[in-house]
């Protein structure tokens, strides 16, 4: 119980200083939301006004407190540069919730990927008593985590989508619109932001079901004259997974959290195209709702990991 | 004294067509439907940014007044020649002493929302963007409106503080209904030939025909979709896939890669670009070294590396389009780069070794931050060793045209098809002279076109000012780029306007 406490504590704790920096950092960055919103033609009454609108010739520790009040009443404040209709802004919540299927249907796709081909590539690979193979998995997994990002995200597009014409790049389907177009659309980006995840996570498979294989518990299957992919799939990969799941947990936290760089390559309105966007139109409540949605997310996730390793394997609880 | 719009415009205003279709469209501003045309249908238009409001009167950004052309009206419009038709307004009429407009409303104009815009609406929109209504002017020049009355039913009559013959281009402004505008959850309303349908934030817009439109036969299609294209790279991709049809800003490069699968239209810009000197900052507050810079530039060779050869290279603010306004000054520095004279005038104004240039251009223009790369190699050969500082568009917006805190920019000005609006800015006080511009000459001249009542009057001051601009090298001026559009076979009638929008109300599925 006390530790389910300490946890919350510091959940809150770091909610609170990543809200404090992040609106640090808006107030240092070059670049001021009114001059932007009003661009070139602005006069000095448009801009006055602008600003009372917005609240901004409030000093600022009165701006932060106004708004870190909002959040904890539920109120996440409206967009500064998105409207709803002709007069009234989005509301932070709304924006949010709207972009936030296509972020989680990535997620859910890329983690699917990652699990079902990393872990038994993973277990095979260490079972493997062929050189040439083992090579090769080496060099492939070596190249597919070197990569960066953006680059996967162009060859993907181009391979399948330019040479194979699996399917049209940026063509891009609301899931509000067509629900199955939208699906096919996101296994692509699902892929090019699987490919470093399997590459790591077979390779950790792999390190922890050769340890594994070392054991002593192994040792007597063979001898008893168990199968071998038997003793791989049946002994080895249980007790292998307990440190592969700890580490799935980072996978999942990092893609719920929005895959920036992926949904920028693809055009994917999700959360992390959303915050690249606000930061560079200095909307800043929306921002600043993302950044912490984003700690949130890494923060629970974390927790929950940590939990389940817990419930998984009781050498821990008994520490 | 009664003048009909039509012979106002051809005496008072006579701009001259800027619509140069090339691909053998032949899309004008036919007030007839096409003979060629079929109704309906839908057209996806690839658009490269999002929009940043829905409120006619407030929204800023070029690539969001570009869609809303087709949602709202004014009681003027500017047809495809840059001249001003009737559209909420039928007529309307000016007094001698050129103080109080007089506009008659066209009959049965309809609302989106069904309802006929009456002279309430009128007053209303009107006060609205002069800020009569709530103190803050929405569009800075409707600011000269002191009164807004309605006469009759059908009849408006607007009072003007002072004489500003370029203000009727201002009442382009949209007419929206009364009360709307501070109606919390109103959707955009309109009479323009389109309706709003749908926006969501990062994917586009969508707008749908209105049966009601006052112009018979227009518009053809059922409904437009603007999309918000990822990239520039992503919006070739889907043009050949047929995922989008219209995509407005193509690059010289593009243009050559899709030709093949899709038409490409072009005509002249309404973009002036320069690279803009800081008049006020070390050294460029010497006029030689403004000269020398201006003689160092090769301006050919910039536009055969940005454009391919196919821009049109001024010296001045104005556009060569707007040809009653016009001065080539191109002779002045020459086109083609002058190192002696620029190391001479260096040399005289003390700097025979040159000096460190910063160059501030905002990065996600890549039209301008090319041209910048191109003169940086040019001023090395004068000895000025100047380097490119790439900033965001709200980091440029803050620190140089707001702050005026820089040396020399690139970026371009965007024509509202007013004389005044391009050359204004240089006066001495204006909020826009970003360049710091101080000449007590051109802001007496400026003065003098306020009072100048005929077209040709204002004309030869007009022209006065560019010489200015030109001695003075205020700024080394480049050129007006060219606009390449692609659109897909099976389309016809787009039309060029020489303001920046994209006019969906006359484009359709051939037959």
């Amino acid at each position: 119980m006390t530790y389910i406490i300490k946890k919350i504590a510091t959940l809150i704790i770091t909610l609170f200083l990543v809200s404090v920096l992040a609106f640090l950092a808006f107030q240092i960055i070059p670049g001021d939301v009114v001059t932007s919103i009003i661009g070139t033609e602005g006069t000095p009454e448009m801009e006055a006004a602008l600003r009372e609108e917005l609240g901004l010739n409030k000093p600022p520790v009165e701006r932060y407190l106004n708004w870190a009040g909002g959040v904890i009443k539920g109120d996440l404040g409206v967009s500064y540069r998105y409207s709803k209709s002709m007069n009234e802004m989005m509301p932070v919540a709304e924006l949010i919730g709207d972009k936030l299927p296509v972020t989680l249907w990535l997620a859910l796709f890329s983690l699917l990927l990652t699990i079902f081909i990393s872990i038994p590539v993973g277990i095979l690979w260490a079972g493997t008593k062929n050189k040439f193979l083992d090579g090769l998995l080496n060099g492939v997994t070596q190249v597919s985590m070197a990569i960066p990002a953006f680059f996967l995200g162009i060859l993907v597009t181009f391979i399948l989508g330019v040479v194979l014409k699996a399917f049209i790049p940026g063509a891009y389907v609301s899931y509000k619109k067509d629900f199955g177009a939208f699906l096919h659309y996101m296994i692509f980006p699902a892929i090019a932001i699987a490919i470093p995840k399997i590459g790591m996570t077979a390779r950790f498979m792999r390190n922890s079901a050769l340890t594994e294989i070392k054991s002593d518990y192994v040792r007597t299957a063979r001898s008893k004259g168990v199968e071998e992919k038997r003793i791989l799939f049946r002994h080895v990969l249980r007790n292998a997974l307990l440190p592969v799941v700890t580490f799935l947990g980072m996978i999942i936290a990092e893609v719920i959290a929005g895959s920036i760089v992926i949904e920028q390559v693809f055009a994917l309105p999700g959360i992390g195209r959303l915050l690249i966007s606000s930061i560079s139109t200095r909307d800043f409540p929306v921002t600043q709702i993302l950044i912490l949605y984003i700690t949130f997310v890494v923060i629970v996730v974390y927790f929950i990991v940590d939990v389940l390793y817990r419930v998984l394997d009781p050498r821990i609880r008994e520490e | 004294m009664k003048k009909y719009l039509t012979t106002i415009l051809v005496t008072l205003l006579t701009m001259t067509a800027l619509c140069g279709c090339a691909g053998g469209t032949g899309a004008s501003s036919e007030d007839k439907p096409s003979k060629n045309a079929t109704y309906g249908g839908t057209v996806v238009v690839g658009i490269q940014q999002d929009i940043d409001g829905l409120d006619p009167h407030k929204v800023t950004a070029a690539g969001t007044k570009e869609i809303l052309f087709n949602i709202f009206e004014g009681l003027v419009k500017c047809d495809a020649n840059g001249d001003l038709t009737g559209a909420v307004a039928e007529e309307y009429s000016l007094s001698e002493d050129g103080l109080e407009y007089t506009f008659k409303l066209r009959p049965n104009v309809k609302f989106h929302n069904g309802n006929t815009v009456t002279a309430e609406d009128v007053k209303y929109s009107l006060e609205r963007v002069s800020g009569l209504l709530d103190g803050t002017p929405l569009v800075s020049t409707m600011s000269a409106i002191t009164a807004v009355d309605i006469i009759d039913e059908k009849t408006v009559r607007v009072t003007v503080g002072s004489v500003n013959p370029e203000l009727i281009y201002s009442f382009t402004a949209a007419i929206i209904p009364a009360g709307s505008g501070e109606d919390e959850n109103a959707d955009p309303i309109g009479t323009g030939p389109f309706r709003f349908k749908s926006y969501t934030p990062q994917e586009g817009i969508v707008i749908e025909k209105f049966d009601d439109y006052w112009k018979k036969g227009f518009p053809y299609l059922d409904e437009v979709d603007f999309k918000i294209v990822g990239s520039a790279e992503t919006a070739i991709m889907e043009l050949k896939a047929g995922n989008i049809q219209i995509y407005p800003y193509l690059t010289d490069s593009q243009a050559e890669e899709v030709k093949s699968t899709v038409q490409v239209l072009s005509a002249p810009s309404d973009v002036v670009q320069a690279l803009f000197f800081n008049n006020a900052a070390e050294p460029l507050n010497d006029v030689r070294v403004r000269q020398a810079i201006c003689y160092a530039l090769n301006r050919e060779e910039i536009i055969g590396f940005v454009a391919g050869g196919d821009a049109a290279i001024v010296s001045t603010a104005m556009l060569p389009t707007l040809t009653s306004y016009y001065e080539d000054l191109n002779d002045h520095y020459g086109t083609t780069g002058n190192v002696e004279e620029a190391k001479k005038l260096l040399a005289e104004a003390g700097y025979p070794d040159g000096f460190d240039l910063t160059i501030t251009i905002p990065s996600n223009y890549e039209y301008h931050m090319q041209t910048g790369e191109v003169v940086v190699e040019q001023l090395k050969a004068v000895g000025i060793n100047a380097k490119i500082d790439a900033v965001e568009w709200e980091s440029w917006l803050s620190d140089v045209y707001t702050d005026r805190n820089y040396q020399t920019t690139i970026c371009g000005i965007t024509s509202d098809m007013t004389p005044g609006y391009l050359l204004n800015r240089f006066t001495s006080d204006n909020k826009k002279n970003f360049i710091n511009f101080n000449s007590s000459s051109y802001d007496d001249i400026y003065g003098n076109i306020l009072e100048a009542k005929s077209l040709g009057e204002r004309g030869i001051l007009y022209k006065e000012l560019q010489k200015i601009l030109c001695d003075e090298a205020a700024t080394a001026f480049l050129q007006v780029p060219v606009l390449k559009v692609a659109m897909s076979s099976e389309l016809d009638g787009y039309t060029f306007y020489p303001i920046y929008v994209q006019d969906m109300s006359t484009v359709y599925y051939t037959k």
